[in-house]
This record gives C-alpha cells, structure tokens and sequence, in this order.
C-alpha cells in the first residue's frame, strides 16, 4: 500500500471512529434528556396531584373573600339607602373589598405558579414568605378537618438555595399527609406543628413538620418513601418518593421520625445560600 | 336593636364583613374567632342567634353544637358550610337552619330574624367554661 492510501485509509478510519463517537454520544446525550424529561414530567405530575388534593381547600379559600366582598357591598347598599350617607363608613368598606379582592387574586397566582412546568432552577429563595405562602394554600384544607398549625419560623431564618415552586411541592406533600394522619384525632391532638430554623453546624435549614397521628412504625420510617409505599386507600405512594428526589435534587435530606411517640415527624434540610 | 348576634369564624375578614353587615342591619354583634373562644367567653344573657362556620381549626362548628347542647344551650345557630355532608349533620344536631359561602346577605338576615322569631327561649343565662371543656 502506498503512503497516501495509507494515509487515506487512515483518515477514513478516524473520520468512522469520530463520526461513531459522535452518534454514540447523541445517543448518551437523547437518553439523558429523555430521563430529564420523564424525571421533570414524574415530578409535575406529582404536583398536580398535590393541586387536586389541595382543589377543595382552595375552592373554600376563595370562597372566604368572595363572602366578604358580597357582606361589605350589600352592607354598603344599605348605608348608602339611609337618608345620611356616612362617607368615612363607605371608604372603609371599600378598602375591606379591595382587600378581600387581592387575597382572591393572590390565590390565584400562587396556584398558577404551583402548575407551572419548569426546570429544576436552583437559585435564592427566601424560604420564611415561602412557608407564609405554603400555609396560606393549605390553611383551608387543615381548617376542613379542624386542624390547627402551629408555625414557628425563626426570625434569622437565612435564605436558601433552591427552586421554589418544588420546594413548596415538597412541603404541601408534609402537611397535608400530617392532615390526614390526624383524621381520626380527637379535638386537642388535631395539631400540626411546623418550625424551620438553621442547623446548629452552619450550612443547611431544617424545616420539621409534626403531627400527633398514629405515627409510623420503625420499619415504615425507611419505607414511607419507596415508590408505591402508601398507607392511603387512595394513595399511589409516589408523593414522599418523589419529595425525597427533589430535596436530595438540592443538595439536602428529607427523613421521618416518631414525634416522640405521638405522632410522625418529618425533617427536610435545605442548603442555606451563600452568595 | 333586632337582637344580639355571635359571628364565629375563624377568618378574621369573614367575621368583620359578616359583623358590619349585620351591625347595619340592626344587630348587636359579638365576633369568635373560635369555638373555644365561643366557648370561653361568659355568656349572660347568652346571644339571641349564632353564625357559625362549620370547619375551624380546633373544635369544629358540629362539635360545638353537640358541646351546647349537653349543656342545655339553646342558641338558635345558623350554620355556614361548604360541605353537604355536614350540613345535613349541623340540621340532625339541631341547627336551625345552613348557608353556603358567599352568604347572601339578605337571606342571612332572614334567616336570623325567623330564627329569633321563632325561638322557643331567650335561654337562661349559663356561664359555658365550666361544664362546656
């Protein structure tokens, strides 16, 4: 064989050896994104699935301002069928509507956001509004099943470093699972107790999510967050398994433990953000 | 005044709204934020008629009933519920009548003035915290 078809033969070969490890790695890369996809799709799932849990509360949610916003103008009506019309009363009904009218309109938006389907985008998030946002959609729900929330959020609670819309996911997930654990509680027990602080080593947040339900044994403890494990008539087990992804998708840890013998206790851990 | 009122509901801007509307329809209003809070308070001469939401974190509007009924209270309660299920158990435990959220004010208001009208007591008066826990 001569030097140049050698050099040829050479040169083909490099080109076949480089075009196969181009395809290879199209390949690698499509299974990756396709993974990503599913994984991203799993997820969003999960979280309409929170939503639907979520529907009735929020439809009482709603409701609340829309009653005030009817009582404040058919109070209105009749101040202004009096002979006096008293201008400073009226003013004062109207900005209780308006009021009323922004909660309505805030519902809205948090629940549009809670639908939106995203990437997993890990940026600053100031995690004390978020736990206010997250008990304002949920407060319905646990006032359906008389259930009352004790919220005690450290007023140094640091930022942290996360994607909002999944942290919420993860949090709705805790506390409406306490809720249901409460559903045969006696009145005094119907209490959930939710406290997020920094870690005493320095570089995560803890939130902890308590209830005073029938609890989990110690073998459930590992298991409530296998795929398909669920104590629910109704449940598929994917919320908490799928919590579990996200919280570790953030550098963190979410684990369950007996609340001191009275009930379950889970604990997730967030990376503080630094800048 | 057409008669004393208690508004027990455990959203603040539900119970203003519910409370002004009724004050300008004639009423004498006292607000709860709870049941407890119903519970807690002294009662005497107790309210002519009661708004009650049904879902309160705590005790629940039905369990409150069935509290003032083993103490021989007998407000007259109109129940206010999103849930068929439990208004049908708020009518079986003696509740005079239910709306739905958004009240229509109007009806409230008829439904309050039937209520007292036809209320087979102004109960006596009863001090609820002791016997009520």
């Amino acid at each position: 064989m001569s030097t140049t078809a050698a050099l040829v033969s050479g040169v083909i070969l490099l080109k076949a050896v480089l075009i196969g490890a181009f395809v290879a790695q199209r390949r690698r890369t499509r299974g990756e994104n396709k993974a990503r996809e599913e994984q991203r799709q799993l997820v969003h799932l999960a979280r309409v699935a929170v939503v639907g849990e979520l529907s009735g509360g929020l439809a009482h949610e709603l409701n609340q301002p829309l009653t005030a916003i009817l009582s404040n103008a058919q109070a209105a009506q009749q101040v202004l069928a009096r002979d006096h019309v008293d201008v400073a009363e009226l003013r004062e009904i109207l900005d209780d509507i308006v009021a009323a009218d922004k909660r309505a309109e805030g519902i809205i938006t948090r629940l549009r956001r809670l639908l939106k389907r995203e990437e997993l985008t890990l940026r600053r998030v100031g995690l004390a509004p978020l736990l206010d946002e997250v008990l304002s959609l949920v407060r319905s729900n646990l006032a359906a099943h008389c259930v009352r929330l004790e919220a005690h959020i450290a007023d140094d609670l640091p930022d942290v470093l996360g994607d909002a819309v999944q942290i919420q996911q993860v949090l709705l997930n805790l506390l409406l699972n306490a809720c249901d654990a409460l559903s045969e509680a006696a009145p005094e027990d119907r209490r959930i107790d939710l406290d997020a602080s920094r870690e005493p080593e320095g570089s995560f947040v803890q939130v902890r999510v308590r209830d005073r339900g029938p609890g989990i044994d110690s073998d459930g403890l590992e298991r409530v967050f296998d795929a398909f494990f669920t104590t629910k008539p109704n449940g598929l087990g994917l919320g908490l398994a799928i919590c579990k992804q996200i919280v570790t998708a953030h550098g963190g840890r979410l684990w369950a433990t007996q609340n001191g013998g009275r009930g379950a206790a889970f604990h997730m851990t967030l990376p503080i953000f630094k800048g | 005044l057409n008669g004393t009122i208690a508004v027990i509901d455990d959203d603040a801007c539900v119970r203003k709204a519910f409370g002004r509307l009724l004050r300008v329809a004639g009423f004498e209003v006292t607000a709860y934020a709870s049941a407890q809070e119903f519970l807690d308070a002294p009662h005497a001469p107790p309210p002519d008629c009661a708004v009650l939401d049904m879902h309160m974190p705590g005790l629940s509007g039905l369990e409150l009933q069935q509290r003032l009924r083993a103490v021989g209270m007998g407000i007259p309660l109109i129940v206010i519920t999103a849930d068929g299920r439990t208004c049908q158990a708020s009518l079986d435990a003696g509740a005079v009548a239910y709306l739905r959220k958004p009240v229509d004010g109007p009806m409230l208001i008829g439904c309050i003035e039937r209520a007292i009208a036809t209320s087979p007591q102004r109960a006596q008066p009863v001090r609820l915290a002791a016997g009520a826990h």
